[in-house]
């Protein structure tokens, strides 16, 4: 099982820890809803040094990018932090990731854990045709998120260019002779900070916010991948293996934004046209409780009233912020125009409505 | 408080306890302390019969379900209707206010078998390094 930089910062506060993509992570330390709701209302830090590091650099670094993603990548300036998926042939999606723009000839893709070997050998396949150096640093770096309202006012005090970086924006900051890419972004709903920067430098950044961080008036928390999943789920973003997959497409996944149709050509792109055209015939819908009840959890059956089989929930779990059980699935398209469902978690039944995602919105 | 001499355990973590001819049972305190997040709690309907070893009730966290088992055999005939208002009670003392439901025992003998704390304890203790 591998290990991140912070590992025994964890064990030093109490973590408990379950293997998640090859790595033993944090899942809590204390309360995933204590964590949950001091992201909500101060400040969390996350080690999410378990995610991929992949550089593509060199002078045809965004052109291939534009080839492999569905987002424009060569468009927008350099700093600019670009969410995107990764189609395969069939227009499913290999992976999400976030492209830091660092310049226009080095860009940084950190992808899913779980997925970086898929994405590596991708990568490495398509690369033939196109000038670019490409490698895979995953094992050398590590990333700290800090999440919150008061994420901006505590990162502020690590270098007092971090306050100018805008929201989806990226900047190399230095800190202790060494380089942090400093981007701000995040997987909770919340304002925030992803610091990506060499193994080496990764504890002392944390223990620096650590000790920074209850100096500010306000929640301030450790928080484990258990906060991290429930508060991703309210802000209604997807996680793959979950709303993605390489079964899924992009448009399915309700994340059509992602795709920048002006490009000439992007791989899978005459597929993902042609769904367009043809319609969905399943998408992802927003499910919440209406009152106290099982929760719902991946795998769980979304029944109509007279109990037909209308889809499969993709990620439940209970809302802190909201109280009650809430949960994203693939609704079929004979049924997009109801809006109560029963969800079947193995018999037990929860009385549910759709509603607009995202759950939570700040 | 209560005194936990006279609580029996299983070693599905559910403790049962004799009182004026009812068996009493809620989940012991490392198993409230393992599950965390406690969010919801779906208790038996008064009445119902149940067996030995049956489960009769579910406890979910954040993360997951886990399923409570009848300690007895016999008929669910009280629950703590208070735990669905307040589910932090299981937290707060899993031993008293945090009790799940009783019931009339057919055979109050099946209690006998059930481990004592102590004996409970050596079991948690080899469950974590």
């Amino acid at each position: 099982m591998k290990h991140t930089a912070l590992y025994e910062i964890h064990r030093a506060l109490g973590a408990k820890f379950a293997p998640f993509a090859g790595f033993e992570m944090p899942i809590v330390y204390k309360s995933i809803l204590d964590e949950h709701r001091a992201v909500r209302a101060g400040a969390g830090i996350f080690d999410v040094s378990h995610m991929g590091q992949i550089f593509v650099a060199g002078p045809d670094s965004c052109k291939f990018l534009d080839y492999l993603l569905t987002n424009d990548i060569s468009a927008p300036p350099i700093g600019s932090a670009i969410y995107a998926h990764m189609p395969n042939d069939r227009g499913g999606v290999i992976d999400d990731l976030i492209v830091y723009k660092l310049s226009e000839r080095n860009n940084l893709l950190v992808v899913n854990a779980s997925r970086i070997d898929a994405d590596w050998e991708w990568i490495k396949k398509h690369a033939e045709g196109f000038t670019v150096e490409i490698s895979d640093e995953s094992p050398h770096y590590g990333i700290v998120a800090i999440q919150g309202p008061l994420a901006l006012k505590i990162s502020a005090q690590l270098h007092p260019k971090i306050s100018e970086i805008q929201k989806m924006k990226v900047s190399v900051i230095p800190w202790k002779s060494h380089d942090i890419i400093a981007a701000r972004t995040g997987y909770t709903g919340e304002d925030g900070f992803e610091l990506i920067a060499e193994n080496e430098i990764i504890a002392p950044l944390w223990q620096e916010i650590a000790r920074l961080g209850p100096t500010c008036a306000g929640a301030f928390s450790p928080c484990g991948l258990g906060a991290r999943d429930t508060l991703r789920l309210e802000a209604g973003f997807p996680l793959w293996g979950h709303e993605l997959s390489e079964d899924i497409t992009s448009l399915e996944s309700g994340y059509s934004w992602v795709i920048n149709w002006n490009k000439p050509s992007f791989k899978s792109k005459n597929i993902l046209e042609r769904q367009k055209q043809a319609g969905l015939s399943r998408k992802i819908f927003g499910f919440a409780g209406a009152s106290a009840g099982p929760v719902p959890r991946q795998g769980s059956l979304i029944l109509t009233k007279s109990a037909q089989k209308a889809g499969i929930i993709t990620s439940g779990s209970f809302s802190p912020t909201l109280g009650k059980p809430i949960a994203m699935g693939f609704v079929d398209k004979a049924y997009w125009n109801e809006t109560n469902f029963i969800l079947d978690t193995g018999g037990r039944q929860l009385q549910a409505q759709t509603v607009k995602l995202p759950f939570y919105n700040k | 408080m209560v005194d936990r001499s006279k609580l029996k355990f299983a070693k599905t973590h559910e403790w049962a306890r004799l009182e004026n001819g009812a068996v009493i049972v809620g989940i012991t305190d490392f198993a409230q302390q393992e599950i965390r997040d406690i969010v919801y709690v779906e208790l038996p309907k008064t009445g119902r019969e149940v067996k030995q070893g049956e489960p009769l009730g579910v406890i979910e966290s954040v993360k997951a379900a886990f399923e409570i088992y009848a300690p007895v055999s016999g008929r669910v005939v009280a629950v703590n209707d208070h735990i669905s208002q307040d589910v932090t009670k299981i937290h707060k003392d899993p031993f008293g206010e945090g009790w799940l439901f009783k019931i009339e025992a057919s055979s109050p003998a099946q209690l006998e078998p059930l481990m004592n704390e102590a004996d409970y304890q050596k079991i948690t203790a080899a469950s974590h390094r």
